[in-house]
């Protein structure tokens, strides 16, 4: 059931006053509506696939009791995270690995065929990992007392609006909302509807758009002009950008309208003048639990200059990794973690640091960092390395046509202003407070730009792959 | 919670969206936007086919020729123009692509009313016409100018799902919404084409001509096993598709002629309820256009066999044959069955452009059968005015342009 469907329209309303009515009378009731609520919208995807989430929330709920009370929490910690690991692991690396060995078996001259799985990759497994291992190290790590009640951690790990592609929240966050009476009110509910609206024109309206300009170039490179590639890898940045910020928002409206409040994902990444900035602007949630639960359990920048690097390229390599089974996001990652690598050994050689701080260096550096990010979406959106590189060459050997005549490409020019333009703006930031008049004209822009402008096809999110 | 749900805030923003379509429901009913309409699509199509038969004096004419795609792309329009116009009759081309008895119905009572001298109704049909009764949603397009001749009290135009919503499809918001739409995606090219078509535009309306040379001949489609074979190697094609591949792709890779091909299954028979009502339709237009004192020629158009073993359910061509015998008896009634002349050539493919529609090939031949039997004397005229034909067709065009 996607965010942009009519479905989700009617299954969020029914949810909306199902809820509201339960919560009248008995909160246990809300909260076992909610969890079957949550098991209707991912069932809708696959039913049987529906059981694997459970197996990890009993799982974990179990773990983090019996590493509350024993006295060696390392050994269930360690269950954990084979369990979740290796679901994880089996679903979405099992046939990459076996397909990489393949490789290297026949680089070294072995013709071995190895057979592959038969398995179709979970939505959002990604995601509920990574949540549901985050409350076993927090209580492992004495961070957070483990729940009682089965319910609330089944809520708390497959709650809908962030089951498949975030925010990921953490459990501290959710519980502590859970427990306190939670807050429905005016400026929530307006918060909530605009977020909703706003989310579903950055998917449908931007992202879906971008995607037309985008695909074709992608999908054969070969013989379009450098121009034409260039705008293409600018459009895909704002495309990626758009397609899950949008799925944030509206997954944090919902959430605000049940009363939840779940923690930013996006501020504006593209306005970075660092690739540290960009990382704490882009898919925050994500880097926040790599720089909490991997980063820093390998040891952080504690541990000197050259460990600090390596832990840099690891975090970020399976940072990755994590998006996808394939060497192609794995090298966005490694691009990302020289990138920080080479930021830190500026920031380390202080001659090295462009002090000045006017507004000419400061777009010089925008500029960079953009491009730098740019560059490495290149990876992240080529089916294969051949792909990817027909991409660079292309861009690098500036041909074709130079001219930019058509709407589409003058508006991706102007993408960079615009995303400048919001972050001035800051929309979501005010969205629970704008006064009536600008709130209608957002909402009436929003609605008739959602009329007017969605593409025919409606695609489904890009993060749910992941 | 509730309280921003009742407030201003959130619903005004609805209330304005409410009253602005309302607005543009009745500017799009009034017409303001004919003329800003994509002439190429199917509401433009008929928009523009009304605006210039006004402008040409609907008083003026005779005859028209009503029927669907196959009527519309398979018949040389310029050549029965001609032809008639020697008989001093004016014969114009009503037929609609896409159109269904939904579209050939309002066309033809709207004709009837504003037609004054209307003499004779061409009428292309085949069996599969009769054998169902298709989604009519977009017949509102189709025939959009001709809406308020909708007669539900004596037709029956939906059967199924889609007779709950045809409200909403019958509104000018839907029937526009993609023309406003695209024209605001792209008004550039709308202008541009709204001006090329406006050059030419009564040799557009009147004269279609639609210029295809390609034929079938390179698809096995001899029997639904064949035909299910060339759609699975049709769905492993990389390269874009043309148009009798992608109808045989669509016809024969559904997952039902894959059934029916595997278990040898025939076509099952016509659903009692569309046959029903699908006889009770055409009786009843048949019998209103001869009530009028109208000429009716039915021209009952050949098919290609794939329609016999894949789309036509069987009793389509008895429903037919009934049909001709009912009102064969009739003053003014006149029957042209060319359902056998392209499978007596043995070429049949030769014929197609797709198996649904004629190319240049077939065109030809099924005009050439009109035309002998609108005009059997048609040489000797020639004969008699000597006047060469491109002349002719030039001076019948200027004369139209005025």
């Amino acid at each position: 059931m996607l965010f942009n469907s009519f479905q989700f329209f009617i299954f969020l309303i029914i949810v909306l006053i199902v809820s509201a009515v339960l919560r009248r009378y008995s909160k246990r009731a809300e909260i076992w509506f909610l969890i079957v609520a949550s098991a209707f919208f991912y069932g809708q995807w696959n039913w049987t696939y529906l059981l694997l989430i459970y197996v990890t929330i009993v799982t974990d709920y179990y773990l983090a009791l019996k590493c509350f009370s024993s006295n060696n929490p390392r050994h269930f910690l360690n269950i954990s995270l084979l369990v979740n690991l290796g679901i994880l692991g089996f679903f979405k690396y099992a046939n990459f690995l076996m397909s990489s060995s393949q490789e290297v078996l026949q680089l070294m001259g072995h013709s071995y065929e190895l057979q592959m799985f038969d398995v179709l990759l979970p939505v959002g497994i990604s995601f509920y990992t990574f949540q549901s291992l985050s409350y076993t190290i927090d209580v492992y790590r004495g961070n957070l007392t483990p729940r009682q009640k089965l319910r609330d951690y089944a809520l708390f790990v497959s709650f809908f609006p962030q089951l498949v592609a975030g925010p990921i929240v953490r459990a501290s966050e959710f519980f502590e909302q859970l427990d306190k009476k939670r807050n429905f009110s005016f400026v929530m509910a307006q918060s909530g509807v605009f977020l909703i609206f706003l989310g579903l024109v950055k998917k449908v309206v931007f992202a879906d758009n971008l995607a037309l300009f985008v695909d074709p170039v992608f999908d054969h490179p070969q013989g379009v002009s450098s121009v034409r590639t260039l705008l293409a890898v600018y459009a895909f940045a704002f495309q990626i950008y758009f397609d899950f910020s949008g799925y944030t928002d509206i997954a944090i409206g919902v959430a605000k309208l049940l009363g939840f409040t779940f923690p930013k994902n996006f501020n504006h990444p593209y306005i970075s003048l660092s690739i540290q900035d960009f990382w704490r602007r882009w898919h925050m949630t994500l880097s926040r639990w790599l720089r909490d639960y991997l980063y820093i359990s390998l040891g952080g920048n504690r541990k000197g200059a050259i460990m600090t690097m390596r832990n840099l390229f690891l975090t970020m390599f399976l940072g990755g990794l994590w998006h996808g089974a394939s060497w192609n996001f794995a090298l966005w990652g490694l691009l990302h973690g020289i990138y920080l690598a080479i930021e830190r050994f500026i920031d380390h050689y202080q001659w090295l640091k462009w002090n000045l701080d006017n507004t000419i260096i400061r777009l010089i550096k925008w500029f960079l960092i953009f491009n730098l990010v740019c560059f490495a979406w290149i990876f992240f959106r080529a089916q294969d390395f051949s792909q990817s590189s027909t991409i660079i060459l292309n861009i690098l050997q500036w041909q074709g046509d130079w001219s930019i005549k058509d709407v589409p490409s003058l508006i991706i020019l102007c993408m960079p202003l615009l995303h400048f333009c919001t972050a001035k703006i800051n929309l979501s930031g005010r969205s629970g407070t704008m006064p009536t008049t600008e709130y209608v004209f957002w909402q009436l822009l929003f609605i008739l730009g959602l009329i007017v402008l969605t593409p025919e096809k409606a695609a489904s999110f890009m993060y749910f792959q992941f | 919670m509730i309280k921003f749900f009742t407030h201003i805030k959130f619903w005004l923003p609805f209330v304005i969206i409410a009253v602005l379509v309302l607005v543009l429901e009745l500017v799009l009913r009034k017409g303001w936007w004919d003329s800003m309409i994509e002439p190429r699509s199917y509401l433009g199509n008929a928009v523009y086919r009304v605006q210039a038969l006004r402008e040409f004096g609907l008083e003026k004419i005779d005859w028209i020729t009503v029927g669907d795609s196959r009527t519309d792309w398979g018949i040389e329009h310029n050549e029965i123009f001609e032809v008639q116009h020697n008989n001093g009759i004016t014969h114009l081309r009503m037929s609609f692509e896409s159109s269904n008895f939904l579209a050939i119905q309002e066309t033809i009572d709207w004709s009837m009313a504003h037609m004054p001298n209307l003499k004779g109704i061409l009428i292309g049909i085949a069996e599969e016409n009769l054998a169902h009764l298709n989604d009519v949603t977009k017949q509102f397009n189709v025939a959009w100018p001709f809406r308020d001749y909708m007669d539900e009290e004596h037709y029956t135009y939906y059967i199924g799902k889609k007779t709950r919503l045809k409200w909403i499809f019958q509104n000018a918001v839907v029937v526009y919404f993609k023309d406003l739409r695209n024209f605001i995606k792209d008004h550039s090219n709308r202008l541009k084409s709204i001006r090329n078509y406006r050059k030419k535009k009564y040799k557009n309306i009147f004269m279609f001509n639609r210029n295809v040379p390609t034929n079938v001949c390179a698809l096995s489609l001899d029997s639904l096993q064949q035909c299910t074979k060339q759609a699975a190697i049709l769905k492993e094609k990389t390269i874009r598709l043309n148009g009798a591949e992608r109808f045989v792709k669509l016809v024969c890779g559904s997952d039902y002629s894959k059934y029916r091909a595997k278990n040898t299954i025939g076509m099952p028979f016509i659903d009692p309820q569309i046959q029903k009502a699908n006889q009770k339709n055409w009786h009843y237009l048949f019998e209103k256009i001869l009530d009028k004192g109208l000429e009716l020629h039915v021209v009952v158009l050949p098919e290609h066999h794939l329609f016999d073993y894949a789309v036509k359910p069987k009793g389509a061509d008895s429903l037919m044959n009934d049909l001709i015998k009912q009102f064969s008896p009739r003053d003014h009634f006149t029957v042209l069955d060319l359902r056998d002349e392209l499978k007596k050539t043995n070429k049949e493919c030769h014929y197609f452009s797709d198996p649904l529609h004629y190319n240049n090939k077939g065109k030809k031949l099924i005009t050439r059968r009109i035309i002998e039997r609108l005009a059997p004397d048609r040489k000797k005229q020639q004969n008699k005015s000597q006047t060469p034909k491109v002349d002719k067709i030039t001076r019948l065009t200027f004369e139209l342009e005025l």
